[in-house]
């Protein structure tokens, strides 16, 4: 049950992680300078974005619950499961960003699930 | 560094010093008398159908759905950014700016994607070895979190692991400056088997055949995610 717990926080806070800092750099505008005074800036103006502190916590989380679910459980079960960050971006994707998501994006993620959830059975 | 793909466009925003250290690690050593390409950068979607220069990336196309820029390089090093496939009216100009094949740069793809399924599965399995030695987190209480986060930070494993994943991080920011997403996503799928392999053969740990078959159907799964119609890998 635990391992399920922390596979959900790799997955959910991971790809949600990945949204917000999104969110926040596009609040933050287009990039063009990349030297490395003007990086600084973008960075500093980056860290003003709530977003960006939001994104970057759950990344942090994402991170440090992979490290304790792979104390617990097999690399070769840990990985895949993570593939399950394809769904969680196609539904973060559609109804966080307003995306569209291809039907065959759809078919794709949902054969991913049907992996995942063998994965999931052939270890219990 | 952050990468970032809003609306399935890859968008690349790279500091200075990391692309220096890109160019050193990776490009350097794969690039003799390749011209390198240029590492990223950024365009907001926009309605504009007017080419438009922004630091060196020329706007091609752009509708509400996909854009697509180029960088002012010779033809078979440009960097495209577009999904989904442009629509028909758009074709022509997809055409002109189309990546043309050479040899040296199938070989730097091959070469990064290989870099890319050997280094992600050996991240993942040091940093598995490296916490199978801290403990199961099972038992872990808060008062026990500063020793395992010292006995995590002196792991030798785990540092291994970062600095791999960080090399498989590195090989695909610059493998996406010139190859598509949806050809490098459903490729680097293969890492999935490559992990499970290292798995048994290294770690040692047993795999059923429920749970081969899982991530051989996984791995399809991405490849139908990542696959797009041709015309986005199209040569000229």
């Amino acid at each position: 049950m635990r391992e399920a717990l922390l596979l959900f926080f790799v997955v959910v806070s991971g790809t949600g992680g990945e949204i917000c800092v999104t969110r926040a750099m596009k609040r933050v505008g287009e990039v063009t300078d990349f030297r490395p005074l003007a990086v600084v800036r973008v960075i500093l103006r980056a860290l003003k974005v709530p977003w960006m502190w939001i994104g970057v916590a759950m990344m942090a989380l994402a991170f440090f619950s992979l490290l304790a679910v792979l104390s617990i459980e097999n690399v070769s079960f840990v990985v895949p499961m993570t593939a399950l960050n394809y769904a969680a971006g196609a539904l973060g994707g559609k109804f966080f960003l307003g995306e569209r998501v291809t039907a065959r994006r759809w078919a794709g993620v949902l054969i991913v699930c049907v992996g995942v959830t063998l994965v999931w059975f052939g270890k219990h | 560094m952050i990468v970032i793909f809003p609306n399935d466009i890859h968008v690349v925003y790279l500091p200075a010093w990391f692309e220096l250290l890109c160019r050193a690690l990776v490009v350097a050593p794969l690039g003799a008398g390749i011209k390198e390409p240029s590492l990223g950068g950024y365009r907001k979607p926009c309605n504009n159908d007017e080419g438009e220069f922004l630091n060196g990336f020329k706007l091609l196309i752009s509708d509400d759905s996909c854009f697509m820029f180029a960088i002012d390089c010779p033809a078979e090093l440009q960097f495209r950014a577009c999904h989904p496939v442009p629509s028909a009216v758009h074709t022509s100009l997809w055409r002109t700016c189309c990546m043309t094949t050479s040899p040296g740069l199938h070989f730097k793809t091959y070469c990064m994607l290989l870099i890319m399924v050997v280094f992600a599965p050996l991240g993942n399995v040091l940093l598995g070895k490296g916490m199978k030695n801290v403990g199961v987190a099972i038992s872990w209480s808060p008062s026990k979190l500063p020793q395992i986060a010292s006995l995590v930070l002196t792991s030798g494993y785990i540092w291994l692991g970062i600095a791999s994943l960080l090399t498989f991080f590195v090989a695909y920011m610059l493998i996406l400056s010139w190859a598509d997403f949806s050809y490098v996503q459903p490729a680097s799928s293969i890492a999935l088997l490559v992990v499970a392999l290292l798995g048994y053969f290294y770690l040692g740990e047993k795999i059923s055949p429920l749970h081969w078959a899982g991530i051989v159907v996984i791995c399809l799964g991405v490849f139908v995610v990542g696959n797009t119609p041709p015309r986005t890998t199209e040569v000229r």
